[in-house]
């Protein structure tokens, strides 16, 4: 009775069943944890009676095969992790509840050698089991998460081995998983690059510290294309690096058009430089010609379009009529008077034909205060096509007054005349 | 075209130029350090061209902006160059936001 009641408090999932599967005996902890009674066991047949596998039959209930195995061969029979669900009572409601077990039978034999009964323990592995599945469900997550993103990425151990790469590793490389591995991925980095990305690898793992760097990385077709790599250390609560994990990004595109781009902007840049230059130039001798014309000692002028607008009067024209506005007036507009006098049809000439016109001592008849009353000026000028785009778009005009010479010719001619 | 908006397309031109001078060295890039220096060619832009426009408010707003833009781009150069390049090229944005107030202050000067 003392020995039975050492046996019933032993800590373990025991239970002892005869060759014929009647259960002779188990422990108070194997009852507690298949929720059953003593009474509700005993001499009842093991798996058929009781504890029966709702997903198999008795003849093909692993835990069936087991035990006869260790019943054949008078061996310790092990079984593997093995799902058993446990029949749950009606007060807790009923059903099945999920259970991994991992199991041994041992048979012991009497002093013929035959097997007298055969003994079950059982671990309870369910906390071990549905880890284990819950990491399998993870990395599974891991690997879909790694594979969505469009860069390459892999794991490292924390002193650099490579453990992981993902898909696209796989795709750009156009190798097997297993040429990746360790430090073979380095195998795929220019030789220009590699040296400058083993020194800094291995500051950055004996620091454990991240790195970055450009790289070049062959393809598949044995192109290299540039990649931008990042490597950040994985620590757990205690700040040890526990894994690796590295990114690569493809920057190829972006560093030739960054670099396009610079080319490009570059020229921009000297091009608007020269036309700078160029402009200031022109703009430099516009200002020495202005300057010349505006003040020079002669009369200038010029006319703009078939109506002859003025567009630029020096001061010595604009002193021809000292009280008349000539700046963007037509000629018909500015000087009436010298309508009649037959003008309009010399400018109109030289604009349709491209023909200049020259002229020593003409006559104009000029109102030049604006009182009505016409005085006779004379005139050396010449009308000159002004072309522009191959066209002519107006007339310059320049010459200067004579009146006073050819006034004095008069008179001379006069008094020759009178003597 | 008036000589006004001459002088600040110069100068737009060269601020185009200062951004892919700054891309370019944040992709592998370097660093030109004539354009970046005191005799590059924004500077002397401020203290010769620049000069016609200094008595117009903005102008102040303009130069400090470009320091800013500088000081900025040298910062990026410094996080490139010890191994951060994710943090320097994401720094463009500043380069962005700051150049975004560089062209308008133009835009204002030219009108």
């Amino acid at each position: 009775m003392e020995f039975f009641d050492y046996f019933i408090n032993v800590p373990e999932n025991i239970v002892i069943v005869s060759p014929e599967f009647k259960i002779l005996a188990a422990t108070d902890t194997y009852l507690k944890t298949t929720l059953k009674t003593r009474e509700e066991i005993l001499g009842k047949v093991f798996l058929k009676e009781v504890y029966q596998n709702p997903e198999t039959s008795f003849e093909e209930n692993p835990v069936t095969v087991s035990i006869q195995n260790a019943i054949a061969t008078k061996k310790v029979d092990y079984l593997d992790v093995l799902r058993y669900d446990l029949e749950r009572s009606e007060a807790d409601g009923g059903g099945f509840e999920t259970r991994y077990w991992e199991a041994s039978h041992t048979p012991v034999l009497d002093q013929d050698g035959n097997v007298r009964f055969v003994i079950q323990n059982t671990h309870d592995v369910t906390e071990r089991e549905l880890a284990k599945k819950a990491m399998k469900a993870s990395e599974g997550k891991f690997k879909f998460l790694t594979d969505a993103v469009p860069q390459l990425i892999h794991t490292n151990e924390p002193d650099g081995t490579c453990t992981y790469v993902n898909q696209r590793w796989l795709e750009y490389t156009g190798l097997k998983f297993d040429d990746l591995m360790g430090v073979k991925w380095l195998d795929t980095i220019h030789p220009e690059d590699v040296s400058q990305l083993k020194n800094l690898r291995e500051k950055a793992i004996s620091d454990k510290e991240e790195f970055q760097l450009e790289v070049r990385i062959k393809d598949k077709n044995g192109n290299y294309r540039w990649h931008l790599l990042k490597n950040v250390p994985m620590r757990d609560e205690n700040q040890e690096v526990v894994m690796r994990v590295g990114s690569v990004t493809d920057i190829h595109n972006t560093k030739i058009m960054v670099q396009e781009m610079l080319e490009s902007n570059e020229q921009l840049s000297a091009l608007s430089d020269q036309l700078q230059d160029a402009y200031q130039t022109a703009e430099d001798q516009r200002a020495t010609m202005e300057h010349l014309i505006m003040q020079a000692p002669a009369l200038f002028a010029t006319l703009t379009g078939p109506e002859h607008v003025f567009t630029l009067v020096n001061t010595h024209y604009q002193n021809l009529f000292p009280k008349r506005e000539l700046q963007g007036k037509p000629v018909r507009e500015a000087l009436p008077e010298v309508v009649e006098q037959g003008f309009i049809q010399i400018l109109d000439n030289v604009y349709n034909t491209g023909a200049p016109f020259v002229a020593e001592e003409i006559g104009v008849a000029l109102d030049k205060d604006n009182s009505g009353r016409l005085v006779d000026t004379y005139f050396n000028i010449i009308y000159q096509p002004l072309y522009e785009h191959g066209k002519v778009g107006g007339i310059i005009v320049f010459g200067y007054e004579v009146t006073d010479k050819v006034k004095l010719r008069q008179e001379l001619e006069s008094l020759k005349a009178n003597q | 075209m008036n000589q006004a908006q001459i002088d600040f397309q110069q100068l737009r031109i060269k601020h185009i130029l200062f951004k892919s001078k700054v891309r370019s060295v944040l992709y592998g890039g370097t660093v030109d350090e004539v354009f970046f220096s005191s005799s590059g060619p924004i500077p002397v832009w401020f203290s010769t061209v620049g000069k016609k426009y200094s008595h117009k408010p903005e102008m102040l707003e303009l130069k400090q902006t470009y320091q800013s833009l500088e000081a900025t781009a040298r910062s990026l150069f410094g996080l490139y160059a010890n191994g951060k390049m994710e943090q320097a090229q994401n720094g463009l944005s500043e380069i962005e936001a700051l150049s975004d107030r560089f062209l308008s202050l133009i835009a204002r000067l030219e009108s």
